[in-house]
Parts: structure tokens; sequence; C-alpha cells
């Protein structure tokens, strides 16, 4: 066997492809040929920074959030029948955009229809009022300006509760009773399954199906989980900040009612709020099925927690 | 206190999908992202792997090379991308006759990093970048690599030859370029 014989053959041989007597051959080969003995080597040292390279390269790695996303909307089209959409990257971005800009004009609607009934009673504090206010040492909260209570971030949180809770059962922490986290954390809690339930009259026959205390990302929400068309629905209600706390106490009355609604491919939110509370419900439903059950939980649920919020 | 009967029939189909293909999800991810270089494209080609994969799992022959079968699919999904996108990969007979008369290579250099052995790749005609990674990277068999790229082992076969002679050559040319290490033997054809 020549080298060059050899080398057309040196890929096949660490393939272990060829016939036992053409291995022989290139064997014998190799004993006596040094130059094709390194060849080899280096053949086979190429391969292995191949396969190394590429499995282990920085730009090749599956991002950790893309792992778990794709793992939960798998499981999503898997379990929920009525879901057969599966939203992708690009849109799934376009979602979470469309979802933040929905609150943000619902907050600057819910505002100006605040302002416009009332120019005597102080409204929320903005994060960004308290900076200035901070910064400038005033106290006159005339200035500052308004806000809903519902944040991005809020919102994603209320939203992974609703998927890591009601949906895929994983949540870190343990939930608990929600009477239980009634007399700990939030009195709020305390019968606020009655309210949602309005005795029996919610739309569409919707039912109970849990109701517990849980916390995501490190909010504590009362958790209220209904059964609509075979769908869950999330009701979530939490306590929003904690320095407006003591101010806003002095407010008394809860806001005016305010039911706005976001959506995305995966989950429809709807959300309203009291002086300390922002209440979401959230589900796979149609948007008009799902802001039908916040329209109908919202006279209820925003009267409880205001008289929660003033005991 | 969620589940009903229908609901646990689910839980149990997802299970099985969950064990067996789901540990892919990095090796199509790594796939996708070599094939598309954008991290969106390569995020939605895989979504839509799986979202395939999930629906015909129960066409899926238990025991044999999930990974491959996946990577058939996604390959499946990039081809109907690209068709509706009007961006038809055409292998080039001009790439091929490069490939085929490419007959001078100087010997396998050394002393070249895991990052200068995928630049060198990266500068193959694609359809030879494929076959050596699915090859040489991710262990599939000639028939699986045919039945994922749609073409006839013999294509594989030869492209396969094609592919590693052209990554030695782009290594040789480099490592000439940088006086890196040529250190065993002659430069032999092949």
């Amino acid at each position: 066997m020549q080298c060059s014989d050899f080398r057309e053959l040196a890929d096949s041989y660490l393939s272990d492809e060829l016939l036992i007597e053409t291995n022989h051959d290139l064997i014998r080969h190799l004993e006596s040929c040094a130059g094709c003995r390194h060849e080899l080597a280096a053949r086979r040292e190429l391969r292995s920074k191949l396969r190394k390279g590429f499995r282990q390269a920085a730009e090749l790695q599956m991002p950790d959030e893309f792992a778990g996303h794709l793992r939960n909307e798998l499981r999503n089209v898997m379990l929920l029948p009525s879901r057969s959409s599966f939203r992708t990257t690009v849109g799934r971005r376009a979602a979470y955009i469309a979802i933040a800009a929905s609150l943000v004009v619902a907050a600057a609607l819910g505002y100006r229809a605040i302002q416009q009934r009332s120019n005597v009673q102080p409204n929320i504090f903005t994060e960004a009022a308290r900076e200035t206010k901070s910064s400038t040492g005033g106290s006159d909260s005339s200035n500052s300006t308004g806000r809903a209570l519902v944040s991005a971030s809020l919102t994603e949180n209320a939203i992974g509760d609703h998927r890591d809770c009601a949906i895929n059962h994983r949540l870190k922490e343990r939930p608990i009773a929600l009477e239980e986290a009634g007399r700990i954390h939030d009195r709020a809690y305390v019968n606020l399954v009655q309210a949602v339930m309005l005795d029996g009259q919610l739309p569409g026959g919707a039912t109970l199906v849990e109701a517990h205390s849980c916390i995501f990302n490190g909010q504590r929400f009362a958790h209220v989980i209904l059964k609509y068309h075979d769908q869950l629905v999330s009701v979530l209600a939490t306590a929003v900040g904690g320095e407006q706390t003591s101010e806003l106490k002095t407010l008394g009355a809860s806001k005016e009612e305010l039911v706005s609604s976001a959506g995305s491919d995966t989950y429809r939110l709807a959300h309203f709020e009291t002086a300390r509370h922002a209440v979401f419900v959230i589900s796979s439903l149609s948007e008009a099925d799902n802001m039908a059950i916040a329209r109908a939980i919202a006279p209820s649920v925003s009267k409880h927690v205001a008289r929660a919020e003033v005991a | 206190m969620f589940r009903t009967d229908r609901e646990d029939t689910r839980f149990a189909d997802w299970a099985a999908f969950e064990g067996e293909a789901l540990p892919y999800q990095a090796d199509l991810y790594r796939m996708a992202k070599w094939l598309l270089r954008d991290r969106d494209r390569a995020e939605d080609l895989v979504q839509e792997t799986f979202v395939q994969a999930l629906s015909s799992f129960h066409r899926y022959e238990k025991g044999t090379n999930c990974r491959a079968w996946l990577i058939k699919i996604m390959y499946h999904v990039l081809g109907k991308r690209r068709r509706s996108e009007s961006r038809l990969h055409l292998v080039s007979d001009t790439e091929e006759r490069i490939a085929e008369t490419t007959a001078f290579v100087a010997s396998t250099p050394q002393n070249i990093t895991e990052q200068e052995v995928l630049e060198a790749l990266k500068r193959l005609p694609l359809q030879f970048q494929e076959v050596v990674i699915l090859s040489d990277v991710e262990d599939m068999t000639y028939k699986e690599i045919a039945e994922a790229l749609l073409i006839p082992t013999g294509t594989v076969m030869s492209r396969l030859h094609r592919g590693r002679r052209l990554l030695r050559a782009e290594l040789s040319a480099y490592a000439n370029a940088r006086g890196i290490g040529q250190e065993g033997g002659k430069s032999n054809a092949v």
C-alpha cells in the first residue's frame, strides 16, 4: 500500500468502515510509515476537536430561558386541548411588548379618568414620583403623578404564577391555605373565594377548582382557580407597594373600578385594582370570555378587598 | 385535584415525549443555530420542530435514534421554510466541482484550536458542512443523514469524503499562513 492509498482510506479506517482485509493492509503500512502514523493521529485529533468545539461553542449553546419556554409551551400544547397554536420567539416577544404597551395605555387612561372625576382625592404615587419627591424633599402628594398599580413586572409575575401554579403545578414553594394566608399576610384574602364565586352566579357556570395562597418570583398572591369551558382560569389578588401602603391607608375608599385587558397568543389577562391591591384574571380563553369573568367578579371582589383595606 | 382521567392520559403521553425527545433540545438548537446563524430564527426552527415531533410522536419507533428522528424533522421544517421564503438552497455544481478537483492537500495540521477548526468548517460550502457535522459530531449513519437531507446515501458518502478533505485543506492553508506546525510527514495528495 502506498501513502496516497492510505490517506484516501484513513477517514474510513477511523470510522471503522473498512473490510477486515483492508484494515490489515492499512495496519501493515502504518507499521512501516511514520508519516502516515502521524497523519492518522492528526486526523483523529481533528475529529475530536471538531466534535468538542461544536458541542461546546458558546455561541451555539441554547439559552436557558428558551429551554424553559419551549418545555412549557410544548406541555401546554399537549395538556390543554384548546391550545393548538404555538407562539414563535418573535411572536412571544411581540406579545410581551403588546401586554406591556396595553398596560401602560390602560394605566394612563385609568389615571386620566380618575383625575377627571376628582380633583381632591390624591391618587397613588408612581415609583418615579416618589423618587422625585424624595430628591426634592417635598411631601405634597398633590404634586405627584398618579398611576395604576400594575407594573409590567407584576403582570409578568401574575402570568408566571398562572402558568407555573395552575397549569404546570411546579411552584418552588408549596401553596398555603387562603384563610391561613389571610391571617398571616393579608386580611383581604379571608373570604375572598366567596367574593369571587358570586354565590354560584359566575358567567357560563364557571366552577371553583381550588383556592390557596402561593408565591411566584417573591410576589404573594391569593389564587382562586376556576374552570370555565374546560379551561383553567386564575383569579390572582395581590397587595401592591410597601411604602405606598402607609400613605394610602389614609385614602380609605377604593379606587374607581377599572377593568383593563391585554392578551397574547397564550394567555388572556384582565385586571382591576383597589387602593392597595391588584386583581388579575388570566386564562387561555378568548379575550371576550376572560373579560366577561373579570367584569363579573370585579364589583364583588373590589368591594371585598376595599373593605379589608380600611379595616 | 386538577386532573381528570383524560388529562391523566395526556400527562402520560407528555411524560413519554418529555423523557424521550426533550433531552435533545440543546442538540437541535446547536444545529439550528449553526445552520441559520441567528438566535431568533434558530429558536423558531427548534420550536416548530418540537411541535411537529410532538404531534407525530406516535410514529416514532421507540428504541431507534430519537435525535436523528428529530434532526430529520428539523430539516424537513427548514426545507419547507426555505421553499416558502423562495430561498431555495440549491447545491451548486460549481461548489461540487471545486470540491471534486481539490487534489492537493497537505498533511493535516496539528496545534490548532477547536475554534479554528470551527472557523475553517464555516468557510466550506454548506452542503459539506452539514454532512460533516451530522456524521462526525452527531454520529448519524449514512442512511439517517440521507433521510434527513433527502439525498441518496451515495451522495452522503461522497459529500462526506469531500467535506473532510476540504476541511483539511482549509486548515492546512490556515496553518501555513500562520506558520502553525505541520509536524508530520510529507505533503501527499488526498
